[in-house]
């Protein structure tokens, strides 16, 4: 029996050619796309998971009126362990490669890296990170010991075989040799952080900010392991009656606990350890997924339908050969089965084929293969299930209640209710397509808007070159001056932060009357205005050579926007004793108008400038547009003449502020594809309801152009009944899409306004993919000889 | 055999009832071979319909081997169908994707029957028709006559005990009717199947041994040659 079903299922499907691949085809992407983002989004939720006491780890944050930081000081662990009997293990992480790239050397080698991370030596206690050479317990106690990954074992030395080995780091001003003591295999792709080189935090044990028992600076990524039998709860509880006994009462800030696996999808702390995920993202790409594949299944029932005259005759066969309804039902799903396991076959394939730039598309590696993954074999089975479930019932149930006396005789109603059914998911579909459009088009408007935004400063042609080392420290004049006098290059500044990148959050103070704002700041030195093309609206630049001591004190340039928190007008602003850090105590003596050092997703935040040729970071250089590579061939051959210790590497300031959007611009990539895509089923599936309803009114066709209806006049007829359930697709879906993109929208503090014209483009282009695809049938049967059609009766 | 009692079949229009079969009492006996005969529009083929259950009648009283018609569930009626009646059909109603063979196998996998015995049974009834050579053909590769042989071996695979056809010769050319008519004749005569065909030609109900005329739903006249 099942053969039977399984013969009629297949020669169906060759026998109708288009009608299958229209099925198929969507079935096939509809179902690929759907593996592709299940794998993202399971991927998505296993951040983590693979630390053996996942349940048992938490972060510790601190937030206070207006911000929550994903740093905390370094005496918060000690602190929290004296306080508490729940924490069996603590540890601190500190990156200084977030602030600069280093320097490491080999023997051999120099490598400029920017993963780097200190840790206590209680760190492989608490995080499964599974050390393949050396002792775990061992390995981050010693000051100046250094963990490595496997590949950059690899990268270094050719071999893991490397215990004992030393290499040399410049961090920051410090020169420090390191002893390897461990490698660990690369940290998987699902941990929240990630480094190459691990070293103890002990080795920076001197520093003033890394102190067990007083208050310093928030600088540490701070995890605790409870024990077992603790809960969050009493964490939380014993925590706050500790500050409420210990801390003034006008405390502003407060410690939070995030566990380990909600950190990546739901994180919303400002200065995270590396960029988080979004548990939006994964709500929204899912969504995406289950509505392309509702297109695809969609197809199938509408062709189904619009089919079904054609095969109720063989119902009626069956059911006078005694066919029980029960086995022509279970025939109708058997072909949807055979329909589906063909899409399904060929969406692994499509997926095996595309998985890396589809992965790449959305900016994710993950390392993975249909056919040997558990995990996707049990998805691709429910998959399987569930499409042949919802596309195949509807048929299998409509068909299979034909009384065989109407459709023997041909009694067939050919109107019934599956007309009206037939409207609906085409009207569906094309609300889809519309919901797409609309969205791609927003992204697509709003990416150009911020990527081409001007942001107050010139990003275009400056080359950042990381340089802060010991080395380097003695010579900064020299190596500007050289690099200056290169032709082709205009100006140059150190800089200690970037726009970009992170400036220090520090509290500012206006002196005489202790005034407090809280601002950004970092140091850059005279040439800054004229490298950024900045704009002073008010006093002056840094001098030649400004003092930066406590005892001379420090020279300041304030944004326009703090000023305004002062309530200053920015004349009223010179001349103001103003500190930053309470240490830097100091004078203003101009103010820039405001410019977009942070991302646009945020307003301009106040920032403070002061010179300290201590802090500087990076060198900026301002080159001609004109002969690029022969300028930055010049800037090598002074780089390797005055820092022979440091590899020349560079990146464009313009690029570095694109990577700001990285998510924004893999969204848009993404929403892209599922649109052109959603728009391509749909419009698959109009071929085919156009073809099957211009086959059902072939006669009509051929009376009306007996009695003298031209060619134009049949197709309008034969279009305007398929544009009217787009029209209506269109007219719901817009304001559904209006909300949700501008919801969207409300992430970026500089934003386009949703206009007319998106809609009136979405609506053009929904309009031209319809009459596109119906057109080609009506034509056909617009032209074809009315004898043909008239003489089949 | 069939014993149809007072049977109504109509369709109701707003005001109007419109009766296709009005009061129709007939007998038919195992071994019978009739021809249902009649104007287009007279409910032949409704008859037909309702003795093969394939419809049921409104009104009235239909017993088949003394088994009460009008009572029975999809079931009952399905097991009936797959081993008391054969049906006939003048557009033959071959599936198209399934060959010759496919064709007349499927009322034994409804019936569930073995394998190896299904085999048997289908090359027995190709080598009857003379169709071994076309048994993998799909229908639309022959002609008329042969589809219509076909259909009529798929009828008879299942052994029936009554064959239904409406028009079965409907659509062939003279020789090709008076074919089927005769292997009709053989089977009633030779294996005691009950026929009962409809049709309008005089010359093809002449192969049955009592006509039934039917003329705006009720019967006119039975057996016009007994007299």
């Amino acid at each position: 029996m099942f053969s039977n079903y399984f013969k009629i299922a297949l020669r169906n499907i060759r026998k109708h050619k288009a009608y299958s691949f229209i099925n198929i085809a969507g079935l096939s992407l509809g179902i690929s796309l759907c593996l592709l983002i299940l794998i993202y989004v399971s991927h998505q939720l296993s951040y983590d998971s693979f630390h053996e006491k996942a349940d048992r780890i938490v972060r510790v944050s601190l937030h206070d009126e207006d911000s929550k930081n994903a740093v905390t000081p370094s005496m918060v662990a000690p602190t929290l362990d004296f306080v508490t009997s729940d924490i069996e293990k603590w540890v601190r992480l500190y990156e200084p490669t977030k602030y600069s790239p280093i320097i490491i050397s080999t023997e051999n080698e120099k490598f400029q890296e920017e993963s780097f991370i200190y840790a206590d030596s209680s760190f492989f206690e608490i995080f499964s990170f599974n050390m393949i050479v050396g002792n775990p317990e061992e390995a981050l106690k010693n000051p100046r010991s250094l963990v490595l990954t496997e590949s950059t074992s690899k990268k270094l030395f050719g071999t893991i075989d490397v215990l004992g080995k030393t290499v040399n780091g410049k961090i920051f001003n410090t020169d420090y040799d390191f002893e390897i003591t461990g490698v660990v295999k690369d940290v998987p792709q699902n941990s929240h952080f990630s480094f190459d080189y691990l070293g103890s935090l002990n080795t920076m044990k001197s520093w003033s900010q890394l102190s067990d028992t007083e208050l310093k600076s928030a600088n540490f990524y701070t995890y605790l392991l409870l024990k077992p039998e603790s809960t969050k709860e009493n964490l939380v509880s014993k925590t706050n009656e500790y500050l409420a006994a210990n801390m003034p009462e006008e405390r502003t800030f407060g410690l939070d606990f995030t566990p380990v696996r909600d950190l990546f999808l739901y994180s919303d702390f400002e200065y995270e350890i590396a960029p988080m995920g979004s548990i939006q993202n994964v709500y929204g790409f899912s969504l995406l997924a289950v509505l392309i594949l509702l297109i695809g299944i969609f197809n199938y029932i509408n062709l189904a339908t619009a089919r079904s005259s054609k095969r109720a005759s063989e119902v009626g066969i069956r059911k006078s050969l005694g066919a029980l309804k029960k086995q022509l039902i279970l025939q109708f799903y058997g072909e949807s089965v055979v329909l589906t396991l063909i899409s399904v076959f060929i969406a692994v394939l499509l997926v095996e084929l595309f998985k890396d730039p589809f992965f790449g598309l959305i900016g994710q590696k993950i390392q993975f293969s249909v056919l040997t993954d558990p995990f996707a074999i049990v998805l691709l089975f429910s998959i399987t299930l569930i499409t042949s479930f919802f596309a195949g019932s509807y048929p299998a149930l409509l068909l299979s209640s034909y009384e065989p006396v109407q459709v023997l005789k041909g009694l067939f109603n050919k109107k019934g209710s599956d007309g009206t059914l037939r409207k609906s998911l085409v009207i569906f579909q094309f609300m889809i397509s519309t919901f797409l459009i609309v969205g791609t088009i927003i992204i697509y408007l709003q990416t150009d808007f911020i990527l081409n935004k001007n942001l107050g400063f010139n990003k275009e042609e400056i080359i950042v070159l990381p340089a802060r080392d010991r080395e380097l420290a003695t010579k900064q004049d020299i190596l500007k001056s050289e690099i200056l006098r290169q032709s082709g290059v205009q100006a140059a500044t150190y800089m200690s932060n970037i726009p970009g990148k992170t400036f220090g959050g520090y509290s500012s103070e206006h002196t005489p009357n202790s005034e407090r704002v809280s601002t950004n700041a970092g140091a850059a030195d005279k040439d800054l205005i004229k490298t950024l093309k900045l704009e002073l609206i008010a006093g002056n630049n840094f001098p030649q050579n400004p003092s930066y001591s406590k005892e001379q004190g420090y020279v300041y340039l304030l944004n326009e926007k703090l000023v305004g928190e002062y309530g200053w007008t920015p004349e009223e602003a010179i001349g103001k004793r103003f500190n930053v850090l309470g240490n830097r105590e100091g004078e203003v003596i101009g103010v820039v108008k405001d410019f977009n050092f942070a991302s646009l997703r945020e307003q301009v935040e106040p920032l403070a400038l002061f010179v300290n040729s201590e802090m500087y970071n990076y060198l900026l250089v301002k080159i001609s547009p004109e002969n690029p590579q022969q300028t930055l061939a010049s800037l090598k051959s002074v780089w390797d003449d005055i820092a022979p210790h440091r590899p020349f590497e560079y990146q464009f300031m313009d690029q570095q502020l694109d990577a700001l959007y990285k998510s924004e611009i893999q969204t848009r990539n993404l929403i892209l594809l599922f649109s052109g895509l959603a728009i391509f089923i749909a419009c698959l599936g109009l071929v085919g309801l156009s073809s099957f309803l211009v086959e059902k009114r072939a006669k009509e066709i051929g009376i009306r152009k007996v009695l003298g209806a031209s060619v134009t006049n049949i197709i309008s007829l034969l279009s305007s009944d398929f544009i009217k359930l787009v029209a209506v697709g269109f007219i719901v879906a817009s304001p559904i899409a209006w909300f949700v993109m501008d919801s969207w929208l409300q992430n970026f503090a500089f934003r386009i306004d949703i206009g007319l014209t998106v809609f009136i483009y979405t609506a053009l282009i929904a309009l031209f993919a319809t009459i596109i695809t119906v057109s080609w049938q009506s034509i056909k049967a617009a032209l074809s000889n009315p004898v043909e059609s008239l003489k089949s009766e | 055999m069939i014993k149809l009692r007072n049977i109504d079949k109509y369709i109701d229009k707003r005001l109007q009832r419109n009766f296709i079969l009005k009061g129709v009492d007939l007998d038919i006996n195992e071994g019978d071979f009739i021809s249902i005969m009649g104007p287009s529009g007279a409910g032949k083929s409704t008859l037909l319909n309702i003795i093969g259950f394939l419809d049921d009648a409104n009104e009235g009283e239909y017993f088949f081997f003394d088994d009460p018609v009008h009572s029975l569930n999809e079931k009952k009626k399905s097991e009936y169908h797959r081993s008391y009646i054969g049906f006939v059909f003048q557009a033959y109603h071959l599936i198209d994707e399934l060959t010759v063979y496919e064709n007349i196998e499927m009322p034994l996998l409804y019936r569930k029957v073995k394998g190896s015995q299904r085999k048997s049974m289908v090359a027995d009834m190709l080598d009857r028709f003379n169709i071994v050579a076309k048994k993998d053909l799909f229908p639309s590769q022959l002609s008329g006559g042969q589809q219509q042989l076909v259909g009529v071996a798929r009828a008879l695979i299942g052994s029936p005990k009554l064959i239904l056809a409406d028009e079965p010769t409907g659509n062939l050319h003279s020789d090709q009717s008076r074919e089927i008519m005769q292997v009709f004749q053989k089977l009633n005569k030779e294996d005691g199947v009950t026929v009962i065909q409809v049709t309008h030609s005089d010359e093809m109900a002449s192969y049955g041994d009592r006509i039934i005329n039917l003329q705006d739903g009720v019967i006119t006249e039975t057996n016009p040659y007994e007299e």
